[in-house]
């Protein structure tokens, strides 16, 4: 073990600057992401008063409370994605590795001793990019005291975390790297011919949206029968509707793989074009994949545009609602936009992670006579159909939850344009991450052309 | 049959231009549908540059079928990139119906190769997500053909390979032999006038290999489509009509089979 430790630095040799960086690129805005919700949810909670304070409360202590509730809201539905893309960025760092682990079976390495050195190689680049998303954190942490969420600004020192804080949140990346990687690793056959990794045809179940469907219909059934609940027993009816409307919200991630998948292959069955016909038949056959990469913002989006709407629905008459009502706007565009930021960045390093594994193929279809335009198109195609699949989705929950609960959505234009903005706004960027990858393409395609 | 060209010579216009066409075709005089003259390709620059082609000169005919061998590094998939419009040569011209290829952008060589070249690769280089008539149909529209018409010719390209009720199968549910044959049907598909296969069965078994191998000479031959293959193997090389033999970057011998000779097995039809 320890001369194929020795040789393990000449076996991993550094592929490229490009491919060397997506792994770390992702554990860096992964843990950046990571350490400035966390920082933000800490800040809410510093923000309560003290257990002493007796009598009523008033101005910010009044809706503090109601905001952390928020904050924890946003952190709830941030943390898990984020978590989620380390791993991915480990599954990643491994596959970019598959060549070199072959040749070290090839030279006599055992799987257990190959395995072991993957692993360790995922753990460094982990620390690495852990460390560097701290960095980014800190850094971007002075915009964040920008940002006005109806109360008194937060300082910096309010949305840092201490010292062990960080030192917790690089170890915990660099253990879930090794855990993604490990349980990643038992999924392959590592062979001194190469890396085979286990495939199967996708095949998703419409019992995923018929489930979905029973709980929309089980919702709006119980929106109809809330009021009489809850003058019954007041907590039992709002416990019942904020589980329901959790259920309805989380079920988009159930149905929404079977709708990509169904969507793509009615599309490639029926594309005139080329461009779409390739884009929709990679995505059928990996549609899990493709809903990933708008998960979060849909998400985002169905939370964002709750919010607007029922922020929007009554104007402020005390303080107080006027800071709800703010924290409410600023928090939900917020979400969104880390949403979107995390979303951008794992379409930019699958779809460039993507690209290099592709460049064969890249390479022979540009021979074959498609010109780089249309190779360009292809991948927009496979990004875009999840796109407005997502958009549809969670302006569709939205709705249904907000008329549901409210009985109408906001009639206010200003919320209404500042959302489809942001909607805008938020799918341009994936769409850009896509287009980040666009040289690498041209590189590959035309390399010896 | 052999003979020995001189690299550096003027150029002289190879037998290929006036050689009969293959399988009993009436022998013509045939004006080579491709052209190449002094082609020389270098790699790197100064003390790194390696001389891949060394003042090549080299004639095919329509419906000839014509194999490059040589040892590795001898230059001969070099040569078959120059002769496709893949690589710029450093110097020398190829000429296609009169146009040189050297002389045309990036994007009139690429709509060049789907319209007039067809190509088969080693390990046939299908899209995985396709099916194999996705596969076949998509050089097509790619080129513009309405997605009807190209899966019209697409089905029937597959089943005269044999692929009949494997249209909607996709390249990791076919076997070697018959992923081959899918990437033999998308190259004939668009009707090429030169087909350029590069070590075709070099994936295969030897059996299946030379089924393969008679598919794709007899569908070059029925479709009049000139056949330009790399390979190491002389067995390969022997259902060629021509035969030139590469060694660093010059073209030393040239072969050509007798006509009787020609294979006739094969799955077109």
């Amino acid at each position: 073990m320890s001369a194929l430790l020795a040789s393990a630095p000449l076996l991993l040799r550094r592929r490229g600057a490009i491919a060397d960086l997506l792994p770390i690129i992702a554990f860096a805005a992964a843990t950046g992401i990571i350490a400035t919700v966390t920082g933000g949810l800490f800040a809410f909670i510093g923000r309560l008063p003290s257990g002493e304070s007796t009598g009523a409360l008033e101005g910010e202590d009044a809706v503090i409370g109601f905001l952390v509730i928020c904050a924890a809201v946003a952190s709830a539905l941030l943390l898990p994605s984020a978590i989620g893309f380390g791993g991915s960025a480990a599954r990643l760092s491994l596959v970019r590795r598959e060549r070199d682990l072959a040749a070290m079976r090839l030279v006599g390495g055992t799987t257990g001793q190959v395995g072991g050195i993957a692993v360790l190689d995922v753990a460094a680049q982990a620390l690495l990019g852990a460390i560097a998303g701290i960095a980014l954190h800190l850094a971007a942490t002075p915009l964040l005291t920008h940002l006005d969420f109806g109360i008194t600004a937060f300082t910096v020192g309010e949305l840092l975390l201490p010292w062990w804080a960080y030192s917790l949140i690089v170890l915990g990346i660099a253990l879930l790297a090794v855990g993604s990687a490990a349980i990643s690793l038992t999924g392959v056959v590592l062979s001194p011919l190469g890396v085979a990794r286990d495939s199967r045809t996708i095949r998703m179940s419409v019992m995923r949206v018929v489930a979905w469907g029973l709980l929309i219909l089980a919702f709006i059934g119980f929106s109809q029968i809330f009021g009489a609940v809850a003058q019954a027993d007041l907590l039992t009816g709002i416990t019942i509707m904020v589980l329901m409307i959790g259920a309805v919200v989380a079920g988009v991630n159930v149905a929404g793989p079977f709708i990509v998948w169904a969507v793509a292959r009615a599309v490639a069955a029926l594309s005139p074009s080329p461009s779409l016909l390739v884009g929709a038949r990679r995505l059928a056959a990996d549609p899990r994949s493709g809903w990933r990469a708008v998960s979060i913002i849909t998400f985002a989006l169905i939370i964002a545009g709750m919010l607007t709407s029922i922020s929007s629905l009554e104007q402020g008459t005390t303080p107080e609602d006027t800071m709800i009502t703010t924290a409410m706007r600023t928090g939900g565009m917020l979400t969104l936009g880390i949403a979107a930021v995390l979303a951008a960045v794992s379409t930019g390093v699958t779809q460039t992670a993507r690209v290099i594994d592709h460049a064969p193929q890249l390479r022979s279809q540009h021979i074959a006579g498609a010109e780089v335009g249309q190779l360009h198109r292809a991948r927009l195609a496979e990004i875009a159909i999840p796109v407005l699949l997502s958009s549809v989705l969670a302006a569709g929950t939205a709705l249904l939850v907000v008329v549901s609960v409210i009985g109408g959505a906001t009639s206010d234009p200003a919320a209404g344009i500042q959302y489809l903005v942001s909607v805008a706004g938020a799918y341009a960027l994936v769409i850009g991450a896509v287009l980040v990858s666009s040289p690498l393409v041209r590189r590959y395609a035309v390399r010896t052309a | 049959m052999f003979r020995t060209s001189a690299p550096t010579a003027p150029p002289t216009p190879p037998t290929a231009a006036t050689a009969s066409a293959p399988g009993g075709r009436p022998d013509v005089a045939v004006a080579p549908v491709l052209r190449a003259r002094r082609l020389v390709k270098t790699y790197g620059e100064q003390s790194t540059a390696t001389r891949a082609l060394d003042g090549v000169d080299l004639d095919i005919a329509r419906a000839d079928s014509l194999a490059i061998m040589g040892p590795s590094g001898c230059g001969k998939t070099t040569l078959l990139h120059v002769l496709a419009g893949i690589l710029q040569p450093s110097s020398g011209a190829v000429d296609l119906d009169g146009t040189d290829l050297a002389t045309l952008s990036d994007r009139r060589r690429t709509r060049l190769r789907r319209e007039d070249f067809g190509f088969v690769f080693q390990d046939g280089q299908l899209l995985p997500e396709l099916t194999a008539l996705e596969n076949v149909l998509l050089p097509r529209m790619l080129a513009g053909t309405s997605r009807k018409q190209a899966a019209a010719d697409a089905a029937l390209w597959l089943d005269r390979l044999g692929l009949q009720g494997m249209h909607a199968r996709r390249p990791g549910q076919l076997s070697g032999g018959q992923a081959q044959r899918v990437a033999i049907a998308r190259a004939l598909a668009g009707a090429p006038s030169v087909v350029f296969a590069d070590e075709p069965t070099g994936a295969l078994d030897q059996t299946t290999g030379q089924a393969v191998l008679d598919v794709l000479a007899q569908a070059c031959h029925r479709t009049g489509a000139s056949l330009v293959m790399v390979t190491h193997d002389a067995s390969v090389a022997a259902v060629c009509n021509r035969t030139v033999a590469m060694r660093d970057g010059r073209i030393e011998q040239e072969f050509r089979r007798p006509q009787q000779a020609r294979p006739q097995a094969g799955g077109a039809r």
